[in-house]
């Protein structure tokens, strides 16, 4: 049997979180160029936001903007009764924030906003999503992090965040398995990514990071989108509520 | 909450951001030396800002408004203003000719309300 069909998405609907800029660009962009309609949420930078959909509508690709701050209530529930209206076949929730400390020393402000961006927006997003969700046999995929099973350096609150995003995961795949919604998640290692590149240690944790990593290099953008990509399509359906790891082998060495 | 109490309203939600007493919000506290905020703070007092008041807020305009940031005369000149307007601010901390890294500790409490006011809010 051949599979390549399943990796058709024309006719679905997918909204990526925090597509504007970044890795969220670049699911946008690949979930599009294999025929979604992707709907692009970000919440401050307009300009990348336009900048991706004109980047998908220039390939070809069909793309909408739907901005919302995923940490107000409010504004998911008026990002699905606005721009979502019609319903979503795929939810991939990409956008995450984060305070770079270690976790002691977390304030409750922080640790707040983290949450909420990074783990309550899937939860909130998909109780508005779910009747389209299950009427179209929905895919959810969440994007965490090696942070949120491993101990990594001054990722405090993100790393505690993607904890929850993943447990979020298999709680709601378990729930909503019976549903025809298929909830799995990715996470990546580093990434090399121009966001990543600004800061000022990322010469010297890249390097460590590939003498570390036994495929002797970082991840890529594309690397991470080809599985989102496998998440969102039938070739998955069999996996309910995991975290699929994908860091060129990193985090197996001792 | 009436109208024209706006002032107060910022210094309580940047006191509930940070967690510190609201007496220690006044109008020339540095956010970031007097008050501890990192940068993921000044998202979330934006958010606050941005739900207490009902509107959008784009951060350039709310942190960068008062300086011009492209070239170190442009920066000691806009400061020469500030100066004017915030004398209380602790001018002392600061280098004479501060770099661009500098320029986020200028940010004070009295920089929302200033902001908030040419948005028309009171
Ligand atoms: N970078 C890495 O090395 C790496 C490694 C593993 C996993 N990841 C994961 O990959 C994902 C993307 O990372 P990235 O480095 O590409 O992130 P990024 O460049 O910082 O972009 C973050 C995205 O999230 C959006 N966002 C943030 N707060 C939001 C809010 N309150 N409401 C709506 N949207 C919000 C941003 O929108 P605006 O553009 O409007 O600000 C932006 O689109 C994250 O989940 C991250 O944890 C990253």
């Amino acid at each position: 049997m051949r599979y390549d069909s399943f990796l058709d998405l024309t006719g679905r609907r997918a909204l990526v979180t925090g597509g504007s800029r970044g890795l969220g660009a670049v699911l946008a962009q690949t979930l599009a160029a294999h025929g979604a309609h992707v709907v692009i949420n970000y919440v401050r930078h307009e300009a990348e936001a336009l900048r991706t959909q004109q980047a998908i509508r220039d390939a070809g690709g069909s793309a909408d903007l739907a901005p919302a701050n995923l940490t107000k209530p409010e504004d998911i529930r008026a990002m699905f009764a606005g721009p979502l209206r019609e319903g979503i076949d795929i939810l991939v929730h990409n956008a995450a924030i984060g305070s770079f400390k270690p976790a002691h020393e977390v304030r409750a402000n922080q640790w707040d906003l983290t949450m909420n961006v990074n783990a309550r927006a899937l939860l909130l997003c998909v109780q508005e999503a779910l009747p389209s969700l299950a009427q179209r046999g929905g895919r959810v995929v969440a994007v965490s992090s090696l942070g949120g099973a491993r101990v990594i350096p001054e990722y405090g609150a993100v790393g505690v965040s993607k904890a929850a995003l993943e447990a979020l995961t298999r709680y709601l795949g378990v729930e909503l398995a019976g549903r025809g919604v298929h909830v799995n998640a990715v996470a990546g290692g580093l990434l090399d990514l121009p966001s990543v590149r600004q800061h000022p240690g990322f010469g010297q944790l890249a390097a460590d990071t590939i003498r570390r990593t036994p495929s002797h290099r970082l991840g890529t953008a594309d690397d991470i989108a080809r599985i989102v990509l496998f998440l969102c399509s039938p070739l998955s359906d069999w996996m309910v509520g995991q975290t699929l790891v994908a860091d060129g082998g990193m985090s197996l060495t001792v | 909450m009436t109208s024209g109490d706006m002032p107060h309203r910022v210094a309580t939600i940047v006191a509930e951001a940070l967690n510190v007493p609201v007496e220690r919000v006044t109008p020339s506290a540095s956010l970031i030396d007097d008050l501890g905020a990192e940068s993921i703070d000044f998202l979330d007092i934006l958010f606050r800002i941005e739900t207490a008041f009902n509107i959008k807020v784009r951060e350039s305009e709310l942190w960068d408004g008062t300086i011009d940031r492209t070239s170190q005369e442009t920066i000691d000149a806009s400061i020469a203003q500030l100066k004017v307007r915030q004398p209380d601010y602790r001018w002392d901390r600061l280098p004479a000719h501060p770099a661009p890294s500098d320029l986020g500790r200028l940010i004070t409490v009295q920089t929302i309300i200033q902001h908030l006011q040419t948005r028309g809010v009171e």
